[in-house]
């Protein structure tokens, strides 16, 4: 990769690191924001209502809280393992964590543009060994680019499978491509083709299908 | 100043539902919908004096809705939500297409200080409405 090229790179990795944090913290105030509202509801019952015999009400209202602590802490869970992995050149991870958490971040982004997401996981799948911070930029401007260039009631789907080459992610959209979609991704293809390149996975996208793969070979790791 | 006739528009149902709650609490005429097909056909029918919309919607971003609703009625107030700031927002407020802008977790107090400058807008606006066509 020359100059030119490692500045590209490196450009888009700040952008993409730009859209996680603010996905993410978005997603985080969403849920702090329910919390605070169910809280405060039940606040201003007691203390303008003064109505505080509705037991079943007050008890909906917890569990509601309960549950969006559960999705916060998901959510947490899931932004610490993505970026301690984006710590590191090297390591070994499980794939199919790396997806999962990417799905829950470009999910409201998918939800505003009304496009469905969906997954396929094969079982058992191997652990895979590399860079795991160019993979995770890499997957990630992938599937932002299918989203972003379909009409709304449209889907996308992740397949995860496992060959003797390696590990398959296959990236599936299913529905119109919008009439004012970017030619382009929010990173350059030649960009994501390099950066594959450097971390010895291969990207081949079927035109007639739109659908686009990547092939991580198999390496030797310590298990 | 009777209180205003608040449409809260969030596809969090749980969020918009408390809200809700706590303006009818404090005596404002709210109610929510949770798209913004839902929000445009109720202010074909039965329009609100201020309107409080998330910028984040499923399908159809919050100022979008704004302006499709300025079309319908323009002396409804709008007020946008969002769990994250905007830069475009002060734009918005400068180009008259919202009134003002809350951020996510909403301090309530907050929020019933700006529905009840909205209200007045609102009220300002209907009374030039009615001069203009007398």
């Amino acid at each position: 990769m020359d100059s030119a090229g490692r500045c590209a790179e490196r450009d888009c990795g700040k952008l993409f690191l730009g859209i996680l944090i603010s996905g993410f913290t978005h997603e985080l105030r969403n849920h702090l924001a329910v919390i605070r509202e169910t809280a405060g509801l039940q606040q201003d019952i007691i203390e303008i209502d003064k109505a505080v015999n509705n037991v079943p009400a007050m008890a909906q209202a917890l569990r509601l809280i309960d549950g969006e602590v559960a999705l916060l802490s998901r959510l947490a869970v899931f932004l610490s393992r993505f970026a301690h992995r984006l710590e590191s050149d090297w390591s070994v991870f499980r794939i199919q964590d790396v997806l999962e958490e990417l799905i829950a971040l470009v999910k409201k982004s998918a939800d505003e543009q009304n496009v469905a997401l969906e997954t396929d996981f094969a079982p058992d799948l191997p652990l895979v060994a590399g860079n795991p911070a160019r993979l995770q930029m890499i997957l990630f401007f992938l599937l932002d680019e299918k989203i972003c260039s379909l009409e709304q009631g449209s889907s996308v789907s992740v397949r995860i499978g496992s060959n003797p080459a390696g590990t398959l992610i296959t990236i599936i959209p299913r529905g119109r491509r919008r009439t004012a979609a970017p030619a382009a991704g929010r990173c350059p293809q030649d960009v994501l083709l390099s950066a594959a390149g450097e971390i010895g996975a291969e990207i081949s996208a079927d035109d007639a299908e739109r659908e686009t793969s990547i092939l991580l070979k198999q390496r030797k790791h310590a298990q | 100043m009777t209180h205003a006739r608040v449409l809260l528009v969030d596809d969090e149902v749980a969020l918009a539902q408390a809200l809700v709650r706590r303006l009818s609490i404090r005596e404002y005429r709210a109610t929510a919908v949770y798209n913004a097909a839902d929000a445009l056909d109720t202010v074909g029918r039965d329009a609100p004096d201020v309107m409080v919309i998330d910028l984040h919607l499923s399908g159809m971003l919050g100022i979008d809705l704004v302006r499709a609703v300025k079309q319908i009625d323009p002396t409804i107030a709008m007020i946008l939500l969002s769990g994250c700031g905007s830069p475009k927002t002060e734009r918005w407020i400068e180009n008259g297409d919202i009134l003002d802008f809350v951020m996510k977790p909403v301090e309530i107090e907050e929020l019933v200080q700006k529905i009840d400058r909205a209200k007045k807008e609102h009220d300002a606006r209907l009374k030039m409405k009615e001069s203009n066509r007398g």
